[in-house]
């Protein structure tokens, strides 16, 4: 375990957060590894969206750190924060909803190549946008999908579309943020082997309520219960803890 | 919803038509003998660039400023003091005389009010809606007082320009050939804008727009991007401001009034808010409706209100959508 701490992707040090006399994060610490996912389950209003908030930088903690390899991101913006290698889903769906689903993506890859104040040349038109765009898009399975509004996409489509967006920043981990949520079971099983192939080369932190996702995708799952992080341990573990099941999976 | 080249193609004709008819139609106007309609289409063709100005803000960038009389006041200003103190002969401030050359005022209120709405933006744009509104609106309120109560330059009364200010040695008296001068910047404006809109920083821009969380999770900032579309946009509808004193002979503090800001707005509402040449159609019904309804009555208004309401109520897009459809995105 001490020889993986050295290596963690990234690490979250005793983050708290409170909203007057409500403590949503209670001294949170957690790690993600290289090859791994690493799940966050809890029950409703557990903190488990506040905390990923803290990590993408929406939400400023009281206290605590951030690292994303051996840099500190507490202090940096969202913005800075994607570029620095985070890339996430919401729970719920935030596109261009405006925009087809490969202008979506073509906007995450223009924001990687950093060169956003370009005022000449055409985008439509632009090919080292388009083929890297279309290239994510097909490892998605979602190009049939690529010229259809992101308002017009099925929910379904929209989590993937989101998923495909973060994938175009080629990220160093990623937040997802109850990516199956509304997925039809094929859908969900298409995402899990994807996912599942892809935390081989990106380390995933996945908060989600589908125990069966959770228990195929998981390497590690923590449990946050009022803020706190009351267990963690593999999916074995978590099932079999008495703790875990009185305060959620029993409950369920 | 795919998006087809036809419409897109739709659009662009319609566009080129309607440019070509308010061409024709000062040629038209002038070799009737009609100065004064050449006069009323130059006012149309500034309001347009004023208009488009602010449509890269507002119907792009979705900040809905209501101060962008203070730009179009300022540059109307700088044109008419420094035609003052050229024709008299004195110096504006610390030895630099005025000009009567346009190139060189036209430089000046590009750089005068890029700093403006760079101070301004700085500050209004760590806020949203209605606070970014009344913000916009503090800023221009607060030039318009400023103007009012300077005598130096008219006060409340204005200033006048006895003689037009000069593009090299072309003879700006004339009608024509000042409506050219305002058609030319109109085009160019239009095409600048049109470069803009299409590039990458537009596509970050309309993001920023539609879903500025978005743009911030795909790692671009959203200030930096609004604050320099903000810039673009005050420079163009002070550099319409500039036409406009010169058009008329004369500049008053009425062209920094809230009541200008919102004219501006509705251009853009009546033609289509985000489309190219929305502010083309809306200056254009404002200007009929100001010249001919208020030739009737003073208050043409009234009609104006109506116009906006069915607009607003029954064609959201302006009228752009009525004639060519709805705005498309690839």
């Amino acid at each position: 375990m001490n020889k993986r701490a050295n290596t963690a992707v990234l690490q979250i040090k005793s983050l708290n957060k409170s909203y007057g006399a409500l403590s949503v994060t209670d001294d949170v610490s957690c790690e993600l590894y290289p090859g791994e996912i690493h799940t966050l389950i809890g029950p409703n209003g557990a903190g488990k969206s506040t905390l990923i908030g803290q990590i993408a930088g929406w939400i400023k903690p009281d206290s605590g750190a951030i690292y994303l390899g051996n840099e500190d991101i507490s202090k940096m913006s969202v913005a800075k924060r994607s570029r620095m290698g985070l890339g996430r889903s919401f729970q719920v769906s935030s596109l261009a909803m405006e925009l087809s689903a490969r202008r979506n993506v073509m906007l995450a890859v223009q924001a990687r190549q950093g060169s956003s104040f370009r005022f000449w040349k055409a985008v439509d038109t632009d090919q080292s946008l388009i083929v890297e765009a279309d290239e994510i898009l097909k490892k998605l399975h979602i190009d049939d999908y690529k010229h259809v509004v992101a308002a017009e996409l099925s929910h379904g489509k929209r989590r993937e579309l989101e998923v495909a967006c973060a994938m175009a920043l080629k990220p160093k981990v990623l937040l997802l943020d109850e990516p199956m949520a509304g997925l039809d079971p094929s859908s969900t099983q298409g995402l899990v082997e994807f996912l599942l192939k892809l935390k081989e080369t990106i380390p995933i932190l996945l908060i989600e309520h589908d125990m069966d996702a959770v228990f195929k995708l998981s390497d590690r799952i923590s449990v946050l219960v009022y803020g706190k992080l009351i267990f963690s341990g593999s999916p074995e573990e978590i099932k079999n803890s008495s703790d875990v099941k009185s305060a959620y999976l029993g409950e369920d | 919803m795919i998006s087809t080249p036809r419409i897109m193609t739709r659009e662009k004709i319609i566009n080129t038509g309607l440019l070509c008819l308010l061409c024709c139609a000062a040629i038209a106007a002038y070799f009737l003998d009609q100065g004064y309609y050449v006069n009323l289409i130059s006012r149309i063709v500034v309001f347009a660039i004023a208009g488009i100005g602010l449509n890269l803000a507002l119907g792009f960038g979705g900040m809905v400023s209501l101060g962008h009389a203070a730009f179009f006041g300022i540059g109307g200003y700088i044109a008419g003091i420094s035609s003052q103190h050229f024709l008299d002969n004195t110096d504006v401030l610390l030895g630099l005389s005025g000009t009567n050359q346009m190139l060189t005022i036209w430089l000046i209120t590009i750089i005068v009010n890029a700093v403006l709405a760079l101070l301004i933006g700085l500050i209004s744009l760590r806020t949203t809606g209605i606070y970014f509104i009344m913000i916009t609106l503090a800023f221009a309120q607060m030039i318009y007082y400023f103007a009012i109560s300077w005598p130096s330059y008219g006060g409340e009364d204005g200033l006048l320009i006895s003689e037009r200010n000069q593009l090299f040695t072309i003879a700006t008296d004339n009608e024509l050939f000042f409506f050219l001068i305002c058609f030319s910047l109109l085009i160019f404006f239009l095409w600048i804008s049109s470069r803009i809109i299409h590039s990458r920083f537009g596509a970050a821009l309309e993001v920023a727009r539609m879903n500025h969380v978005r743009l911030a999770t795909v790692g671009i900032n959203p200030f930096p991007i609004k604050l320099v579309a903000f810039i673009f946009s005050a420079v163009i509808t002070a550099l319409a401001g500039a036409l406009f004193a010169d058009l008329n002979r004369f500049v008053s503090p009425d062209m920094l009034s809230w009541q200008m800001s919102g004219e501006i707005i509705i251009f853009i509402l009546l033609g289509g808010l985000g489309r190219l040449l929305g502010p083309v159609i809306g200056a254009t019904i404002f200007v009929l409706l100001e010249t001919f309804i208020g030739g009737y009555t003073e208050h043409w208004k009234l009609f104006l209100g109506l116009f906006l309401l069915a607009t607003v109520l029954f064609a959201k897009g302006g009228l752009m959508q009525i004639i060519a459809g709805k705005k498309q995105h690839e």
